[in-house]
C-alpha cells in the first residue's frame, strides 16, 4: 500500500485545477479527504512496521546510475508520515474558511498538495537520490508557496530560497559521495556497507554536508532568519510547511543519517552546541515579538533547536525525546497558526499590542488556543509536557553517550540551557493566552467563527490533551523509531507521572522561572528592549548578496569593452604557455626545434626577406589607408612569388588574383574614409606582434620538417592520374579527393557575397565621384581603351584555365578569379559587362556545385564522387567538371557582388535597375522584391 | 527497428551537410516568401529525422560512415555518424526548428536573407557535427560562421554592429589558429583524419600541435581564460540570433573539444590537468559575471561561460563515466539555454528592453512567458525533477569518482551562485514591483533593498496575500513567440522526468568516445 499512499497524493496534484475549477477555494475539503485515505492505506501496513518489519517497494528508475525507485516504510517513516498527512488533512479543511472569497486558490492547492506528495516522498524514500529529489521538491514548493501570487513574498522568499538551496546543493553533495564510496543509492544498502566501506575521513566530509542540508532546512543558527521571513506566507501554509512539516525535513535527516555519525563526537557537538543556542535565541527573540505569526516562527525555531540538541546527544532516549518532540509540536505548533489566522481573520490583526479580552467574544477559541499554549508551555496534563519531560531526561543522561566519555558536566550544562530555554518559552506561550484573551475587550462585533472554521484545530488540540493524559499510545512507534535510528529495542514508558524524578525538578524549575518572566515582564522588557529587535541576519545576507552582485560586475567588466585587445589577450596568454609547455616536453636538439633540413634555405630568400621586411615595416608605421592597402599587396605579392618559387604554381596564381582583387575592391572604400593623423602607435600591439611572429616562426619550425612525405602526398602523389584522370595533383585534391572542403570553401563566399547584397548599400550615393577620387579624367580614358583589349583576354585566359585545370594549373576558382579580374577593370575603367548578375551567378553557380554532388548517388556512387564520361570528340570527361564550373560561377559572383556593393562602381543603369534598385530602398525588404523580380 | 545503413551512408549523411544548402540557394532564389519561410522549418525537421534514424542504427555502439566521394578510408573526406554526432544533430536542429519559429514571430523571417544565412549557418553545424576530418571540421566551421557575421550585424543599431566588429576579429583570430594548428598538427602526422590521430597526442610535439587547434576552440567555446568576448557580443544583436548562436555556434566549439581531446590525448597527460583548471575557473568567473550583469542576455550569456565549464570538465575526469556525463550535460544545456534565451527574446521583444532594472513584475502580463522561465531555471540550476539535476548529477558522479575535490566542491558552490543568479532575473523581471511602480535607483546600492526587506519587514512579516486585493491580469501574450521557449522547458523537465533513456545513451556515447576503436576503424577501415 506503500506506493498507492505516495500515488495517491501525487496523482491528485494533476487533478487540483479541475477541482478548482468547480470548487473554488473548498477545494481543501477534497483534498483532506485524499490525504486521510493516503494516511489509512499508509495504516493498513502500520501493523506489520509495529512489529518491526520494514516494507520496502522498489521499481528499476534510472539505471545509468544504479537508481532504484524504492519507497521505505518503517518507524520513523511512519510517525513523520502520519504528521504529514494528518496535519496536511487539518490544514487543508482549514484553508477553505481561512481563505478570501478572492484569493486565486488554484496555484496554491496545487502547490500545497504537491508539497504534500513530496514531503511524503522525503520520509518514504529508500533511495538516496530519490530523497534528494524529494528534498529539493519541498524546497521549490515552499519558495513558490511564499512567494505567493504578489510581490510581498519575492524577496522572502528569494532568502529562503537561496538559503535552503545551499542546503540542498550540500545534500546533493552528501547523496552522491554517499553514493560513490558505498557504491550503492538505496539507503538500507548504505547503512549495512558503511562500516567496511566509508572511512572516517569519507564521514568527516559528508557529515557536514548532511548537517548543513539540515540546519538551513530546519532553520538553526546562522541559517534561522529564513523562516521568520517566509510568514509573509498565508497562514495555512506557515501552518503546514513552516511549522509541522517542511521544517521538519531537517530533523528527519539528522535522525535518518545519525546511525552513521554516532561514533562521531564532532557531529554530536556540532548538533547539541548549535541546537541549543537557536533553542534559547529563537525563545528569546519569540518573548520580544508583537506580531504572533512571527512569534509563533521563532518559536519554532526554538522548538527545531531543541530537536536538533536531543538528535545531537546520540542516546537512544534522547532520539526518542527528539521524534515525540516532532510529533507534540507538529500538533500544538498547527494547532496555534490556525487559531492565530482565526483570530487575525475574525479581530483583524495579529498585533499583540492591538489584541485583548477575545475570552469575552470567543471562548472556544480562547481554550483551544489555550490547550495549545499549555503544550508549549510545557504543562502538564498535554504531551508537550510528556516531550518536555523526556528532553530533560535525555539532556541530563548526556553522559551516557559513548561519545561524551561520561563526563557529567556535559549534561548539567545541556539541562540547565534546555531549562532557560523552557522557561522562556512558558514566558512567550504564556503571553500569547493572557495578551490576545485576557484584559478588556475592546472590539465590539466579534463572534466565535463557524465550527468548520475552528474544527480543523480542534482535533490537534485535543489530541494533544489525550495524548498528555495517556502518553503510552505512543510507546510503540516511538520504540520502533530509536530502532530505525540504530539502536536495540528498549521498552519506552512514556506517562505523565514518573513520580518525582530529576525531570520533574527541572520542569517545576521551568515553570517558574518562566512566570516569573512573564509577570514580571515589564522589568524583562526593559532589559531586552521593548520594541521587537530589527533583525540582523537578513541585512549580513542582504550585504553578502549584493556585495557578490557587485563584485560579479568588477568580474564581468571586460565584458563591456569592444577594445580587441582584451578579449584577445588570454588566448594570448595561452598560446605563449604552450610554446612554453612545447619547449619543454618536446624532445630534440635545441630545446624542441628539429635540426635544419639542408638544403632548405636557398639565397633567393634573402632577395625575398629584403623586399618583404621594409615592406611590412613601411605597412606598420604609414598613416595612409590607401598606402597601407597597397603595401599589403604588394607584400601578398612577394609571398606569391615566394610560393611560385617553392613550386606551388596553383596556390601562388591564387594569391596573387586575391591580392588583386583585394585592392581593387577596398581601394575605393578606403579612399572614402577621414585619414587618422592622430593614430596612436602602441607599443604593446607592437610587442605582441613582434612575439607572436617569433612564435609563429618558432611553432613552424618546431612542427615542419619532421618527416619524409606523407603516406598521403605519396598517395596522391602515385594514384592521382590513375584514378581521377588529371594530372594536375593540386587541383585533383580541390576537386575530387576532398571536393567537399571546396564546397564548403565556396559556400563560404556564396554566403560572404550573400551578407554583400544584405548590406543596404548606403553610402554608395556618389559612387562616380569615388572613381575621380582615385583616378583623373585622363586616366580613366585611357584605361577604358587598355581594358577593352584586357577584358577579352582574360575572359578567354579564364576559359582556358577552367579547362586545363584538371592537368595544368588552373580550375575553377583560379579562372573564376581571373574572370573576376576582368570584371574588376571593367569597373575601374567604368565599362558595364553584359554578364549575369552577382545574384544570379552565386545562385546558378552554388546550384550548380551542388547538383553535381548528387551525379554519384544517382549513378550508385558516393556523394561527390567525380563520374567519368567517354565523350566522343574530347575525351574522357569528369562530373568535377560540373563541380568546377560552379566554383567558377560563385568566385565571379562574389567579385561583382563585392564591387557592386563596395565600390558601387561599373554598373550602369541597366544592371543598376536589374539589381541594385536596393541602394535606393532603406531596408532589405524593399530590396528583396527588387532582387527577386 | 531496421534502419538501412547503406542508404544512411550514402544518401542521410552527406544531405545533413548538402540539404540546407540546397535549401539555402532555393530561398535564396525565392526572396522572402511563405515558401522560404516554410522550407526555413522543414530542414531542421528532415535533419531531425535523421538524427533519430541514426540514433537508432548507432545506439549499440554502431558508427555510420560516409566516405565522401568514395575514396578508401583515410584518403576521403569521411562523414561518420555515431552515436555522439547523431545525438548532437538531433539537439541542434531542434533548437534550429524552435529558434527559427521563434524568429518569425518575431518578424525576421521578413528579411529576405534572413532564411538562407541560417540555413547555409546550420549547414555548416551539422557538417561539423558528422565530419572526421579536421581540416573539413575547420571548413564546416567557417561555413557557419560567415553567415554568422551577417546575422550578428543584422540589427544595425551601433551597438550591434560594435559587437559584430569584435564578434568578427574574434572569430577570425579563432579560426586563423584553428587553421595554424591544422598545418602544425599536419606538419607532424601526415594527416589530418580524425581517427587517424587518434591517440597520437602521448607523442608530445603530436600534443603540442594539437594544442593550437584546442586552444583555438577553447576561443570558440569561450573558456576561460578566453571568455570575455562572448558576453561582450551575444547580448548585443536580435534576441533570435543570440538564441540561435547560443545553441550552435559556441556548441560546434564545444563538441570539437570534446572529440578532439578524447580522442587525441590519453587520459593522465597534461592536458588533464589544464583543462580541469579552465573549466573550474569558467564555471566561477561565468557565474560571477551572470551575478553582476544587468541584462537579461547579459546574465545568460555570462552563464554560457560557466556551464562550458561544467560540460567540458567530464572530458578528462574519470574517462568513460566522465564522457557520458559531458554528452548529457552538453544536449541539457543546450536545450535549456536556448529556452531561456528565447524567453528572455520574448521579454524583451514585448517590453522593448532587457535591463533588468527597468524591468520587473512580469508574471501578470506573461504568466506563459514566466512560466516558460521558472522551468527552465530550476533546470539550468540542476532541480530536480529537471534534466539539469541529472546532468549536475553526473558531472559530480565523475568528480567523485575521479577523487577530484577541486571539480566536486566548485560544481556544488557555483550551484548557489547560479541559483542566485536566476534569482536575481526571476526577482528582477518576474516578480517583483511592475516597473513603474518602482523608483529609479542605481541596482548595485543596497536601496535598492526597498523591493525586499522594507516592504517584508525587518520583523519578517508582512501583509498577509490572502486579503491582499489585486487587480486582474493583464494577459497579453503571443504564442508563438512564447511556446517555442516553453516547449524546450518541458521538453527538459520531460527528460528530467524519464531520464533514463537519454541517460543510456550519453552512457553508449561516453563509452564510445573513452575508447574510439569502432570509431577508427569505422573512418579508416575501407569504404562505406
Amino acid at each position: 500500500m506503500l506506493v498507492a499512499s505516495l500515488a495517491l497524493v501525487g496523482l491528485t496534484t494533476f487533478f487540483v485545477p479541475l477541482l478548482v475549477r468547480y470548487l473554488g477555494r473548498f477545494t481543501g475539503y477534497p483534498l483532506a479527504v485524499v490525504f486521510l485515505a493516503s494516511a489509512a492505506l499508509l495504516l493498513v501496513d502500520s501493523p506489520e512496521v509495529m512489529s518491526g518489519e520494514t516494507i520496502v517497494q522498489s521499481w528499476q528508475w534510472v539505471a545509468a546510475f544504479d537508481v532504484q525507485f524504492t519507497l521505505r516504510l518503517n518507524g520513523l517513516a511512519l510517525l513523520f508520515a502520519m504528521l504529514v498527512l494528518g496535519v496536511g488533512a487539518l490544514v487543508l479543511s482549514y484553508a477553505p474558511q481561512y481563505l478570501d472569497p478572492s484569493y486565486e486558490v488554484g496555484r496554491l492547492y496545487t502547490v500545497l498538495n504537491l508539497f504534500a506528495a513530496a514531503m511524503l516522498g522525503i520520509v518514504l524514500s529508500g533511495d538516496l537520490i530519490l530523497l534528494l529529489v524529494f528534498w529539493e521538491v519541498t524546497t521549490l514548493c515552499s519558495f513558490l508557496l511564499v512567494a505567493g501570487n504578489g510581490t510581498a513574498g519575492a524577496w522572502a522568499a528569494t532568502r529562503a530560497l537561496v538559503i535552503t538551496g545551499i542546503g540542498g546543493l550540500s545534500l546533493f553533495g552528501a547523496v552522491v559521495l554517499l553514493a560513490v564510496k558505498t557504491q550503492t543509492t538505496d539507503i538500507a544498502t548504505v547503512f549495512a556497507v558503511a562500516p567496511e566501506r566509508l572511512t572516517t575521513t569519507d564521514l568527516a566530509i559528508i557529515g557536514p554536508l548532511i548537517v548543513l542540508a539540515a540546519f538551513t532546512k530546519s532553520a538553526q543558527l546562522p541559517f534561522h532568519f529564513w523562516l521568520p521571513g517566509a510568514m509573509v506566507a498565508i497562514t495555512p501554509v506557515s501552518a503546514y510547511l513552516h511549522a509541522a512539516t517542511l521544517v521538519k525535513a531537517g530533523i528527519y535527516l539528522l535522525l535518518l543519517f545519525s546511525p552513521l555519525f554516532l561514533d562521531m563526537p564532532a557531529w554530536n557537538l556540532t548538533l547539541m552546541t548549535f541546537g541549543l543556542a537557536t533553542a534559547v535565541f529563537g525563545a528569546f527573540q519569540a518573548l520580544r515579538q508583537r506580531d504572533l505569526k512571527s512569534l509563533l516562527a521563532y518559536s519554532t525555531v526554538s522548538q527545531l533547536g531543541t530537536m536538533v540538541a536531543l538528535v545531537g546527544v546520540g542516546t537512544s532516549a534522547a532520539l526518542a525525546a527528539a521524534a515525540l518532540l516532532v510529533a507534540a509540536h507538529a500538533l500544538f505548533k498547527a494547532t496555534l497558526f490556525m487559531l492565530v489566522g482565526i483570530v487575525d481573520r475574525e479581530a483583524g490583526s495579529r498585533d499583540l499590542a492591538e489584541l485583548s479580552g477575545l475570552w469575552r467574544a470567543m471562548p472556544i477559541t480562547a481554550a483551544l488556543t489555550g490547550l495549545a499554549a499549555m503544550s508549549m508551555a510545557g504543562l502538564p496534563p498535554l504531551v508537550g509536557f510528556v516531550a518536555k519531560e523526556e528532553a530533560f531526561y535525555s539532556f541530563l543522561d548526556t553522559p551516557q553517550a559513548s561519545w561524551t566519555a561520561g563526563q557529567e558536566w556535559t549534561g548539567i550544562v545541556a539541562a540547565a540551557i534546555a531549562v532557560l530555554g523552557a522557561a522562556l518559552t512558558f514566558a512567550y506561550s504564556a503571553r500569547i493566552f493572557g495578551g490576545v484573551f485576557f484584559g478588556p475587550l475592546t472590539q465590539r462585533k466579534l463572534y466565535e467563527p463557524s465550527w468548520l472554521f475552528l474544527a480543523p484545530a480542534f482535533v490537534p488540540a485535543v489530541a494533544g490533551l489525550v495524548l498528555g493524559v495517556a502518553p503510552g499510545l505512543l510507546n510503540g512507534i516511538i520504540d520502533r523509531t530509536t530502532v530505525d535510528v540504530g539502536f536495540a529495542m528498549v521498552q519506552s514508558d512514556l506517562s505523565l507521572w514518573h513520580g518525582f524524578s530529576t525531570a520533574l525538578i527541572l520542569s517545576i524549575i521551568a515553570i517558574t522561572l518562566g512566570s516569573i518572566l512573564h509577570f514580571r515582564r515589564r522589568w524583562v522588557m526593559r532589559w531586552l528592549g521593548e520594541e521587537p529587535p530589527t533583525p540582523i541576519a537578513p541585512l549580513i545576507f542582504d550585504r553578502i548578496w549584493y556585495g557578490t552582485l557587485r563584485f560579479g560586475a568588477k568580474v564581468g567588466r571586460s565584458a563591456h569593452t569592444t577594445s580587441v585587445g582584451v578579449h584577445l589577450f588570454g588566448v594570448g596568454v595561452l598560446l605563449l604557455g604552450l610554446a612554453i609547455i612545447g619547449f619543454v616536453v618536446i624532445p630534440g636538439a635545441g630545446g624542441g626545434l628539429p635540426a635544419m633540413i639542408p638544403g632548405s634555405a636557398q639565397p633567393v630568400d634573402i632577395a625575398i626577406l629584403a623586399l618583404l621586411v621594409p615592406a611590412v615595416v613601411f605597412l606598420a608605421r604609414t598613416r595612409s589607408a590607401i598606402a597601407a592597402l597597397v603595401l599589403a599587396g604588394f607584400v601578398g605579392l612577394i609571398i606569391a612569388v615566394w610560393l611560385l618559387l617553392l613550386g606551388a604554381p596553383d596556390v601562388a596564381l591564387t594569391l596573387l588574383l586575391v591580392e588583386f582583387l583585394t585592392v581593387v575592391v577596398a581601394a575605393p572604400v578606403l579612399s572614402r574614409l577621414p585619414v587618422h593623423r592622430d593614430i596612436g602607435r602602441s607599443t604593446t600591439a607592437a610587442i605582441s606582434a613582434i612575439v607572436v611572429g617569433v612564435v609563429s616562426g618558432l611553432a613552424v619550425w618546431a612542427f615542419t620538417g619532421r618527416r619524409e612525405a606523407s603516406d598521403l602526398s605519396e598517395y596522391f602523389l602515385a594514384e592521382a592520374e590513375e584514378l581521377t584522370g588529371g594530372t594536375n595533383v593540386v587541383n585533383t585534391i580541390l576537386v575530387d579527393f576532398r571536393g567537399l572542403d571546396t564546397l564548403g570553401e565556396v559556400t563560404v563566399l556564396f554566403a560572404a557575397a550573400l551578407g554583400l547584397l544584405a548590406a543596404t548599400a548606403v553610402t554608395i550615393r556618389a559612387r562616380q565621384d569615388a572613381v575621380t577620387e582615385v583616378l583623373g579624367a585622363g586616366e580613366r580614358a585611357v584605361l577604358r581603351v587598355g581594358a577593352r583589349v584586357v577584358i577579352p583576354l582574360l575572359f578567354i585566359a579564364a576559359l582556358v584555365l577552367f579547362w586545363r585545370g584538371h592537368d595544368e594549373p588552373g580550375g575553377g576558382f583560379i579562372a573564376g578569379l581571373v574572370a573576376g579580374a576582368a570584371v574588376a577593370v571593367a569597373s575601374i575603367a567604368g565599362i558595364s559587362l553584359r554578364i549575369p548578375s552577382a545574384f544570379a551567378l552565386l545562385a546558378s553557380g552554388l546550384a550548380i556545385a551542388l547538383a553535381s554532388a548528387f551525379i554519384g548517388p544517382l549513378v550508385g556512387g558516393a556523394a561527390l564522387e567525380p563520374i567519368k564520361v567517354d565523350v566522343p570528340v574530347v575525351g574522357s570527361l569528369t562530373s568535377s567538371l560540373i563541380f568546377d564550373l560552379g566554383v567558377l560561377l560563385i568566385v565571379v559572383g562574389l567579385v561583382r557582388a563585392a564591387l557592386e556593393r563596395l565600390d558601387g562602381l561599373g554598373m550602369d543603369d541597366e544592371d543598376a535597375s536589374e539589381d541594385g534598385s536596393g541602394d535606393d530602398a532603406p531596408s532589405a525588404t524593399n530590396q528583396a522584391t527588387g532582387v527577386a523580380s | 527497428m531496421n534502419i538501412d545503413i547503406a542508404f544512411l551512408s550514402t544518401w542521410a549523411l552527406p544531405l545533413v551537410f548538402l540539404g540546407p544548402l540546397i535549401a539555402a540557394v532555393i530561398t535564396f532564389v525565392l526572396g522572402a516568401s511563405a515558401v522560404s519561410r516554410f522550407i526555413g522549418l522543414l530542414v531542421p525537421l528532415g535533419v531531425f529525422a535523421v538524427s533519430i534514424a541514426l540514433v537508432i542504427a548507432t545506439m549499440d555502439g554502431q558508427v555510420v560512415v560516409s566516405q565522401i566521394a568514395g575514396w578508401p578510408g583515410g584518403v576521403a573526406i569521411a562523414f561518420v555518424g555515431d552515436l555522439f554526432s547523431a545525438l548532437m544533430l538531433g539537439v541542434s536542429s531542434l533548437l534550429v526548428f524552435t529558434s527559427m519559429v521563434f524568429s518569425y514571430a518575431a518578424g525576421l523571417g521578413i528579411d529576405r536573407w534572413f532564411v538562407p544565412a541560417v540555413l547555409v549557418m546550420t549547414g555548416g553545424v551539422y557538417g561539423a557535427y558528422v565530419t572526421a576530418d579536421l581540416f573539413n571540421l575547420f571548413v564546416m566551421v567557417e561555413v557557419a560562421l560567415l553567415p554568422s557575421y551577417i546575422l550578428m550585424s543584422r540589427r544595425g543599431t551601433l551597438t550591434a554592429l560594435r559587437a559584430a566588429r569584435l564578434y568578427l576579429i574574434v572569430n577570425l583570430t579563432a579560426s586563423t589558429l584553428f587553421l595554424a594548428g591544422l598545418g602544425a598538427v599536419y606538419g607532424v602526422t601526415g594527416t589530418v583524419n580524425m581517427a587517424a590521430l587518434a591517440g597520437l597526442g602521448v607523442l608530445p610535439v603530436v600534443g603540442v600541435a594539437t594544442g593550437v587547434v584546442v586552444i583555438a576552440l577553447s576561443l570558440k567555446a569561450a573558456l576561460v581564460p578566453t571568455h570575455s568576448w562572448l558576453p561582450a557580443t551575444y547580448p548585443y544583436t536580435s534576441p533570435a540570433v543570440t538564441a540561435l548562436f547560443s545553441g550552435l555556434l559556441t556548441k560546434i566549439g564545444v563538441y570539437a573539444l570534446v572529440r578532439i581531446i578524447s580522442l587525441v590525448y590519453e587520459p593522465g597527460q597534461l592536458v588533464t590537468v589544464i583543462v580541469v583548471l579552465a573549466c573550474v575557473a569558467s564555471m566561477v568567473i561565468g557565474v560571477l559575471g551572470a551575478l553582476g550583469e544587468g541584462t537579461i542576455r547579459g546574465v545568460l550569456t555570462f552563464h554560457m561561460i560557466s556551464q562550458v565549464g561544467y560540460i567540458l570538465v567530464g572530458v578528462v575526469l574519470a574517462g568513460a563515466v566522465g564522457l557520458a556525463a559531458v554528452v548529457f550535460y552538453l544536449i541539457h544545456h543546450t536545450i535549456v539555454k536556448t529556452s531561456l534565451f528565447l524567453t528572455g527574446g520574448t521579454v524583451e521583444h514585448e517590453e522593448g528592453t532587457g535591463i533588468i532594472k527597468r524591468l520587473g513584475g512580469l508574471a501578470r502580463a506573461h504568466p506563459v512567458a514566466s512560466l516558460a522561465f521558472l522551468l527552465a531555471a530550476l533546470s539550468l540550476t540542476g532541480i530536480p525533477p529537471f534534466s539539469g539535476f541529472w546532468a549536475k548529477l553526473g558531472v559530480l558522479n565523475a568528480a567523485a569518482d575521479a577523487g577530484s575535490v577541486l571539480v566536486f566542491a566548485a560544481a556544488l558552490i557555483v550551484s548557489v551562485g547560479t541559483l542566485g543568479s536566476m534569482l536575481k532575473l526571476g526577482s528582477g523581471v518576474f516578480w517583483g514591483t511592475p516597473k513603474g511602480m518602482r523608483e529609479e535607483e542605481d541596482e548595485e546600492t543596497p536601496s535598492d533593498v526597498t523591493v525586499g526587506p522594507e516592504t517584508v519587514g525587518a520583523t519578517g512579516v508582512a501583509i498577509d496575500v490572502a486579503t491582499a486585493v489585486e487587480a486582474p491580469p493583464v494577459t497579453r501574450w503571443r504564442p508563438l513567440l512564447v511556446i517555442p521557449g516553453l516547449a524546450l522547458a518541458l521538453i527538459s523537465l520531460g527528460i528530467g522526468l524519464y531520464p533514463e533513456w537519454l541517460l543510456a545513451l550519453s552512457d553508449t556515447a561516453g563509452q564510445s568516445l573513452s575508447e574510439p576503436t569502432a570509431y577508427v576503424t569505422a573512418v579508416l577501415g575501407g569504404g562505406s
